[in-house]
């Protein structure tokens, strides 16, 4: 099976389903030519021409809103943000138009959006380009949301938001667009609202996303030579979530931590905290913890930005001090 | 200390990058501000200038210009008055845009900790898990020593507790149950195409029926009942498995269990066939036994032994009348009999026993 890196896989989502589908374009700063920030676009401007590789000046809140009313009519944009922070100058049109017009529309109106762009904390990039926000959109009713860790999960995802018709936020976390996974080269994607169970274990669930899943899994197997079993659980959407698999999960394990880099309150923990103790409390025997980045602006200097994001030591600090609850 | 220079990272998904000019020549003296050299990425050619001034030293094994290197290869050296150029190569460079500014000073990383726990008054606290555990096995979990951490008890706890006090130790309940109606009722079971089901086999069904209301006595708890039922084959007893018997009606458990048994006389069942039991049978009434106590085996939690139906006086309402009467045996882990469960599950069979047709109703 062909190795590729996380931002070949998503490219090749892209490319394959461009080639297969005309109503698809891409609208973004710099996706035309230039070939995307984050070589999310390369060599699809020489191919498609400026009709459905629209550079835009900067202007959020104009490109989003004209995707929505393109997407209302019957194409399929993909609006591609670099970095995600940026998506908060189109807030308004976002929910109140993208998210809500299905609904108001009876579902006469199809919203089939993609809004991409990178996420998270690294690279000194600072608190304008570091920023998460998937629990803000899944708190939202409207969004799908999905947040890959790894190459195959991001061209399965990809495929599936760009063939569905409800907007989606996808979203690439900076630290992984590097990573190497394999891909295979046959036809596939990925359901949303399907967690992957990236490692089976006994005495303790880590529900982990984004980075914070091959983070899980380097620490679940140094702990495993001391004879710490640890399951890893990647839920790959917030929106949906699958939170059945973590139900099943913690009913064997009895034991539950959700390691996520962004802010604890009103985040995935929260929620994932709610629903387990709500529909399995009896499978607890320990409380349900959370591990998160500090609840601050993601500083611009190198050593104080590592230090508000979880790493793996954190991860194997939190994960010993749950096992000896 | 000489301040190496190496191929910068220009983008966020540059791997690497060609060396394309030097715009000084070794053993020039460069000025902070000053461009050193060209390097051309996927994206574009790019001037890289130096944050500090110095000697330029460019070793004689470095990258030519038009070579291309990954990020972080050595390209050269600025050195201060005093210094020389170090003959061994540094430690792996860093992917930082070089020249590379002054070392960062490191900072402790402040420990990121798990959201924590409110401390609790005195008297002992118990996870929902563990005391889930301490009521299925029937364990007295208020006296014990809790191995968590504030004293709480956790599930090992109570495990270990079960083990230790021989709440494995069988404990033995008997009843008799009025058989006759469902004496009258097997004749009318008959149908076209099979036989009349035995009377353990109607039994049979309405255990698993009593064991939905007490789940503590089924080694799966609620999730499945899969029944052992044991079977003579001649030279011996034979317990072959009846698999999720709770989702089964009283036909559907007879023609498996007759067909099981058939299987076990021939020999014919597969290793498989007698694993995985939740609850366990035993019947000698075609013996003529009257009553006996089934052994326990590990996992089961219980097991009911069935003796034989026969007619025998009975009290009824001051008079002495014949009825159809069956001895009823359910040997249980000991905390079963402690809480109370096994009484309860044996008089709920008593009970359906003795109006079958509510328990065989599906």
């Amino acid at each position: 099976m062909p190795e590729l890196t996380y931002v070949e896989a998503a490219h090749q989502a892209l490319a394959e389903e461009m080639a297969r589908d005309e109503t698809i374009f891409v609208v973004g700063e710099g996706i035309g030519p230039r070939g995307g920030n984050f070589n999310t676009t390369t060599g699809l401007f020489d191919l498609y021409g400026p009709e459905r590789l629209r550079d835009t000046p900067i202007c959020e809140r104009g490109f989003v809103g004209l995707c929505a009313g393109a997407a209302m009519t019957g194409t399929r944009p993909v609006v591609d943000f670099m970095f995600l922070d940026f998506i908060l100058d189109a807030f308004g049109e976002l929910i109140n138009q993208i998210a809500k017009m299905q609904y108001m529309s009876s579902g006469r109106l199809k919203m089939p959006i993609v809004l991409r762009g990178c996420i998270g904390v690294g690279g000194a990039a600072a608190t304008h380009h570091s920023g998460n926000y998937y629990p803000i959109f899944t708190h939202l009713p409207g969004f799908k949301v999905a947040v890959p860790s790894n190459p195959y999960d991001a061209k399965g995802l990809f495929k599936t938001a760009l063939r569905g018709d409800d907007p989606v936020l996808f979203l690439e976390h900076k630290s992984l667009l590097n990573t190497r996974g394999e891909v295979p080269e046959e036809e596939y994607s990925i359901p949303f609202g399907q967690a992957a169970v990236c490692r089976r274990g006994e005495h303790l669930t880590v529900v982990a996303f984004t980075t914070m899943v091959p983070e899980t899994l380097q620490v679940a197997e140094t702990l495993s030579g001391e004879g710490i079993s640890v399951e890893v659980i990647d839920p790959r959407t917030t929106s949906p979530l699958d939170i059945d698999t973590v139900l099943e999960s913690v009913h064997r394990t009895g034991r539950l931590l959700i390691a996520d880099e962004t802010f604890a309150p009103c985040g995935m923990g929260a929620e994932i905290a709610a629903a387990v103790v709500d529909r399995a409390f009896d499978d607890l025997d320990a409380p349900v913890r959370r591990l998160n980045g500090a609840h601050v602006p993601t500083p611009y200097s190198a050593p104080l930005e590592a230090a508000v994001a979880p790493n793996r030591e954190d991860i194997e600090r939190a994960i010993r001090d749950l096992m000896a609850e | 200390m000489a301040e190496a220079i190496a191929m910068p990272r220009l983008g966020w998904t540059m791997e690497e990058g060609t060396l394309v000019e030097w715009l000084k020549a070794d053993g020039d003296a460069v000025e902070a501000g000053e461009i050193l050299f060209t390097v051309e990425s996927d994206k574009a050619l790019n001037e890289i200038e130096t944050f500090s001034g110095g000697t330029l030293r460019i070793p004689s094994d470095a990258p030519r210009p038009g070579d291309t290197v990954p990020v972080g290869t050595l390209l050269g050296y600025l050195l201060q008055p005093g210094e020389e150029m170090p003959t061994a190569p540094p430690p792996t460079p860093t992917a930082e845009p070089v020249p590379t500014p002054a070392e960062p000073v490191p900072v402790a990383k402040p420990k990121l900790s798990p959201t924590p726990a409110l401390a609790r008054s005195a008297g002992p606290t118990i996870s929902p898990r563990a005391r889930r555990v301490a009521s299925e096995l029937g364990v007295e979990w208020r006296a014990l020593t809790g191995s968590g951490r504030t004293g709480r008890i956790v599930e090992r706890d109570v495990r270990a507790a079960a083990a230790r006090s021989g709440q494995a130790v069988p404990a033995i309940l008997t009843t008799e149950a009025d058989a006759t109606e469902l004496v009258t009722l097997r004749p009318r079971l008959k149908a076209e195409d099979a036989p009349a089901p035995a009377y353990h086999h109607l039994i049979a069904k309405l255990a698993v029926v009593a064991l939905a209301d007490y789940p503590q006595l089924n080694a799966a708890g609620i999730e499945a009942v899969h029944l052992s039922l044991a079977v003579d084959t001649g030279d011996g007893l034979a317990s072959p498995v009846i698999r999720d018997a709770h989702t089964k009606n009283w036909a559907e458990l007879a023609a498996e269990a007759r067909s099981l048994a058939l299987q076990a006389r021939r020999r014919a069942l597969e290793p498989e066939a007698v694993q995985g039991g939740t609850f366990a049978i035993a019947n000698l009434g075609m013996y003529g036994i009257d009553a006996f106590t089934p052994i326990l085996h590990p996992p089961y939690r219980a097991a009911l032994g069935l003796g034989r139906i026969a007619e025998r006086p009975a009290v009824r309402e001051g008079r002495v009348v014949p009825r159809a009467l069956i001895s009823l045996s359910l040997t249980v882990e000991g905390g079963l009999l402690e809480n109370g469960a096994a009484a309860r599950f044996l008089d709920r069979l008593r009970s359906l026993i003795e109006r079958p047709e509510l328990g065989l109703l599906d």
